[in-house]
């Protein structure tokens, strides 16, 4: 029985999201936007405070993240924060995925004191 | 047999879903077993998996018929329940099988057997007291061999009951059967009972708390092992064969085996907690029931007796029970339960044959096995899912006995769980991996890279802008682009230069620009002051300070001059004025005239040049002719040079004030100068070395009048005033000081060659009249004096009256000096025409002599001293004197000095004395020292004229 049900389902794959469903970079980044801007307009760079800082935005972003209704999506949350003393610094990822259904986006808060980088990988959950 | 044909019925319908799980957890213990046990035991195996067939078939039927057995389960729990709180036991076996019964009749169709094991079970009841003994030894280690031992005297209390109580066919048919072959048909017996051993085994709980008291039935015990051992090798065998069938089977399935497995267990533990809640639900039902059954056990413990002879024979089929049981046990409670039990079966089987002495060193053994067994099953989560199993467990204690080793359950627990993770998992990885691999074909992955960040570094400047950029620095105000246009035009530059014109221009020219203007700097200057006075003070300081640097140097060089003229004997001395000007180059005197009230100022009119003598004199200059105003006191300064077009033939000045000047030309015209003007109206011209103010006429008639004017050369010109009151004026200006309002508004009379006489009215054009130059062309721009003609006369006429018929012209005109409406005209004749401008006739109208020849008069001269007497100087070289009031002269004098006197003129200091001028002559007449002739005669210098 259970055979005959994975055979059943081999024609009922799911590989490609809905369009109404499909990871948008920009309405993702809008997302991001909001939560850190209000999170972190008018912050000062906390040593201390920025490991709670981060695991709590990522976990917000995840939770905006999740009322989109990406409903087949699994993600994952990057949240990174530094102090801004005038050094350079660069990120970038690399990933490993089917572009066609798995993005990801990326906002950026700056103030005079701290930077800070999210970025929120959509993958695909076939 | 129908039992075991509904065996096999069943089978191939419940293959697929329930048993492949169990035989390949039954085939794992095996392989456990095999390890532990000796060969000795493998009879024990076989039975043990015939009886899992059993115990398969069994559960299958259980899952099938849940309704009915549940219904029955429950009643047997809840009995068990109250046995546990109740004494009387026997009356509830009793009643139990009351019970029974009533349902058998029921259900007689469906399960005839179940009736029959209730009324053995509670018949054992009545045993009880002979399995004591033995009871109470397996109670040490594990109860379950008295639960074993109890349903072996269920069955044979059973069995006493069918041939008692059961009328019903099929019951004959079936004791006939078990008379002829009572082991073929407790075997059967035993098969149908394993489906209610569940129902046994809470009975068999209960019992074991009663065990105490029952330990009276244990009389029996030896002979009823023995057989339950025959049997029970009977029956393995013939579960065995069905086993392999089976596993055979399995080994088809092998593959799904698991997923069934699974499947099975979940299946169960649902049916197990609906059970119990079914249960829960009856509970209040079966009370009643209870009741009856307690009451049907006493019944039976009253008589035992009647069992009694039975009890060997029903022993075996009450094993198998036993066994059941334990299978029971398997298939609720999973293949681990299965080792638990089976073994223990094992040692009881070995303690029926060898005897109580052996077992303890057996069970240690296996003991330690077990824990072998469970220590390399890993013991990690023990601890942890115990909990978690609770609600199993508590299912697990209803149905089985809560007296269980704790050991062995907990071991379960773990044992369980632990398998069924790695199922679980290893079937989800197989999903995920199938899954995985399906969809790989259609997906298609890639790398791909992103920069998520890239901050620059700040450079050093950057960076001390940052921190002190905005320090001491605040931002007023922001410049945004919106007024910050450019506009721009091109366009080619205006030349511009300035003209100016003004009228009535008062003190600079009327015109001019700004380039050309020298002068009007200086004016601007002078402007700040009260101009009015300043040019008052200099007027007459100026000549003052001018007549005393004259006079100072001439009294330097007064000797040598003297000397030079000292030939001269009536003067003292004479001065020389500076005529030899390049100006006035080539030109002659041709009148001069004294200024009335200020004796020093001399007017002199100058001829035009003669030719060839004015080469460097400017043309506008040179073609015109100069009137010069002289100061005596200065005499090597022209004053002002007057400038007029045509030839000046004779000139004056204004009677009170010498501010006015007067010519007459040979054109016929009267100019007049306003000597007043600045000299910013006039034009400076350069002649030679020196810049010479030429003043050009205020007024002039020229082309004015048109045939009123004159036509001839104009030879007379006199201001028609008399002495006393020019002389009156004279002093009263001087006193009132008001030369610029009084004292120019005069008559003059002109005189032409042809007699015509024509009296002009002079008149100050006051300075708002604006109109003055444009309505009278002879007045230049800004000029304030101009004449009008007032009257005129003809000699022509004049001297018709006088009757002489010739014509004749006028030589000189001379006015009365005390009464100017008289004038005398001289003529060409010889006669002296006498004429009154207004009223009727002068008396004598004409002076004549007596001498026959015809002469000019050339000249006359009034006596300045109020005396009516004239001279009059003719062109025959006489002098004749005459009294107004006489046609003839007083006095003649003729060719006195055998020159042609032009000139006579009355001193004006000595009255007898008078001066005539011939060509070269001065003749000087004193009539008180001589009356004949000239007291002195005086040779004029060589070029005077």
């Amino acid at each position: 029985m259970s055979d005959e049900e994975t055979e059943k389902q081999e024609n009922t794959y799911v590989i490609r999201p809905n369009f109404q469903h499909k990871f948008r970079p920009a309405a993702v980044k809008e997302c991001i936007h909001i939560v850190l801007n209000e999170a972190l307009t008018g912050k000062e760079y906390d040593g201390e405070e920025t490991a709670e800082l981060c695991k709590h935005l990522s976990n917000e972003i995840k939770k905006k993240l999740k009322e989109l209704s990406y409903d087949r999506y699994k993600f994952v949350v990057q949240v990174v924060i530094g102090e801004q003393k005038g050094e350079g610094v660069k990120m970038a990822c690399r990933s490993f995925w089917d572009a066609d259904t798995d993005n990801y986006a990326q906002d950026i808060f700056m103030n005079d004191s701290l930077f800070c980088v999210a970025a929120a990988f959509g993958v695909f959950y076939y | 047999m129908p039992s075991s044909s509904s065996n096999r019925d069943r089978k191939p319908r419940s293959k697929e879903d329930t048993w492949k799980a169990d035989e390949l957890q039954q085939s794992l213990k095996e392989a456990k077993r095999d390890r532990r046990s000796k060969d000795g035991e493998r009879d024990n195996k076989e039975k043990r998996s015939s009886r899992n067939h059993d115990n398969d078939d069994d559960r299958r039927r259980k899952h099938r018929s849940e309704e009915p057995r549940d219904e029955e389960e429950r009643h047997r729990k809840h009995r068990s329940k109250e046995h546990r709180s109740r004494d009387g036991e026997e009356d509830r076996t009793r009643r139990h099988r009351e019970d029974g019964e009533d349902r058998h009749r029921k259900h007689r169709a469906k399960e005839e057997r179940e009736d029959e094991e209730r009324p053995r079970k509670h018949r054992s009841k009545d045993e009880r007291g002979d399995d004591d003994e033995r009871h109470r030894k397996h109670r040490s280690k594990d109860e379950r061999g008295d639960r074993d031992e109890r349903k072996h005297r269920s069955k044979e209390d059973r069995e006493d009951r069918d041939d008692r109580k059961h009328r019903s066919k099929e019951d004959r048919e079936e004791r006939k059967h078990r008379s002829k072959d009572e082991d073929d048909d407790r075997r059967r017996k035993h098969r149908e009972k394993d489906e209610d051993r569940e129902r046994r085994r809470k009975e068999r709980k209960d019992r074991e708390r009663d065990g105490s008291r029952d330990g009276s039935r244990h009389g029996s015990e030896d002979g009823r092992d023995r057989r339950k051992d025959h049997r029970s090798k009977e029956h393995r065998e013939k579960k065995h064969r069905d086993k392999e069938h089976r596993r055979r089977d399995r080994e088809e399935e092998g593959e799904d085996g698991e997923k069934e497995r699974e499947k099975e267990r979940e299946r169960r533990h649902k049916d197990r907690r609906s059970k119990e809640e079914r249960r829960d639900k009856d509970e209040s039902e079966s009370r009643p029931r209870e009741d009856r059954h307690q009451g049907r056990r006493r019944e039976e413990v009253s008589a035992p007796e009647l069992e009694v002879p039975e009890e060997p024979e029903k022993e075996p089929p009450a094993e198998n029970n036993t066994e059941g049981g334990n299978d029971d046990y398997d298939d609720d409670d999973f293949e681990d339960y299965d080792d638990d039990f089976e073994d223990e079966d094992e040692d009881e089987d070995e303690e029926e044959t060898t005897g109580p002495s052996v077992r303890p060193s057996e069970v240690r053994a296996i003991m330690e096995a077990m824990n072998q067994e469970n220590a390399t099953i890993s013991p990690a989560p023990f601890a942890g899912l115990d909990d978690g199993k609770d609600s199993s467990g508590a299912y697990s204690d209803s149905s089985t006995s809560n007296s269980r080793p704790t050991t062995g359950k907990g071991r379960t627990f773990i044992n369980f769980v632990a398998a069924k993770q790695r199922q679980v998992s290893r079937k989800v990885a197989t999903k995920t991996t199938k899954r995985g691999k399906e969809l790989m074909r259609l997906l298609e992955l890639d790398f791909v890279g992103h920069d998520i960040l890239d901050i620059p570094p700040l450079t050093e400047y950057e960076l001390y802008i940052r921190s002190f950029g905005s320090s001491n620095t605040q931002q007023a105000y922001t410049q945004c682009g919106d007024d910050n246009i450019d506009r721009e035009v091109q366009t080619e530059e205006v030349e511009v230069s300035q003209k100016w014109t003004q009228h009535p221009s008062t003190q600079v020219n009327a015109c001019g620009d700004d380039s050309s203007i020298s002068g009007p700097d200086q004016d601007q200057e002078t402007k700040a002051v009260d101009t009015v006075k300043l040019t008052n003070f200099l007027n007459r300081s100026c000549q003052v300070v001018a007549v005393l640097l004259e006079e100072d140097l001439a009294s330097r060089t007064a000797e040598p001059k003297r000397s030079t003229h000292s030939n001269m004997a009536f003067s003292d001395n004479m001065v020389t004025l500076a005529t030899s000007q390049l100006l006035l180059a080539g030109r002659h005197v041709v009148s001069a005239s004294f200024s009335p009230t200020q004796p020093q100022l001399l007017l002199l009119a100058f001829s035009l040049p003669a030719q060839g003598s004015s080469g460097n004199v400017p043309a506008t200059v040179a073609r015109r002719g100069l009137v010069c105003l002289w100061n005596i006191t200065e005499p090597s300064r022209i004053q002002k040079v007057l400038m007029c077009e045509g030839t000046p033939t004779c000139c004056c000045f204004s009677p009170t004030r010498p501010t006015l000047a007067f010519a007459g030309t040979n054109h016929g015209s009267v100019v007049v100068w306003d000597l007043r003007e600045l000299s910013s109206m006039h034009f400076v011209y350069k002649v030679g070395q020196e810049e010479w103010l030429i003043r050009s006429p205020t007024y002039t008639t020229d082309g004015v009048l048109g045939s009123d004017n004159h036509h001839g050369p104009v030879n007379s010109l006199v201001p028609v005033v008399s002495v006393e009151e020019s002389h009156r004026a004279a002093v009263s200006a001087e006193k009132m000081q008001t030369a610029h309002s009084g004292g120019l508004s005069f008559q003059l009379a002109s005189m032409d060659e042809g007699g015509a006489i024509i009296f002009w009215t002079v008149i100050e054009v006051s300075r708002s009249s604006l109109d003055a130059s444009e309505t009278d062309l002879g007045l230049t721009p800004g000029g304030l004096i101009k004449i009008v003609k007032s009257s005129s006369f003809n000699l022509q006429k004049l001297s018709r009256k006088v009757s002489q018929s010739s014509p004749m012209s006028a030589c000189c005109l001379q006015l009365h000096l005390t009464d100017p409406n008289h004038f005398f005209i001289g003529t060409d004749t010889g006669s002296i025409l006498h004429m009154v401008r207004h009223g009727g006739r002068a008396l004598p109208g004409l002076y004549t002599t007596q001498q026959e020849t015809v002469t000019e008069v050339s000249g006359m001269d009034f006596c300045p001293f109020g005396f009516d007497y004239f001279l009059a100087a003719c062109g025959d070289g006489s002098v004749r004197l005459y009294n107004t009031d006489s046609e003839v002269p007083v006095l003649t004098w003729a060719d006195a000095s055998g020159g042609q006197p032009c000139c006579v003129l009355w001193s004006r200091s000595r009255p007898a004395v008078f001066y005539t001028v011939d060509q070269n002559r001065v003749r000087v007449w004193d009539l008180l020292q001589d009356d004949s002739g000239p007291v002195i005669s005086e040779q004029l210098p060589e070029g005077g004229q």
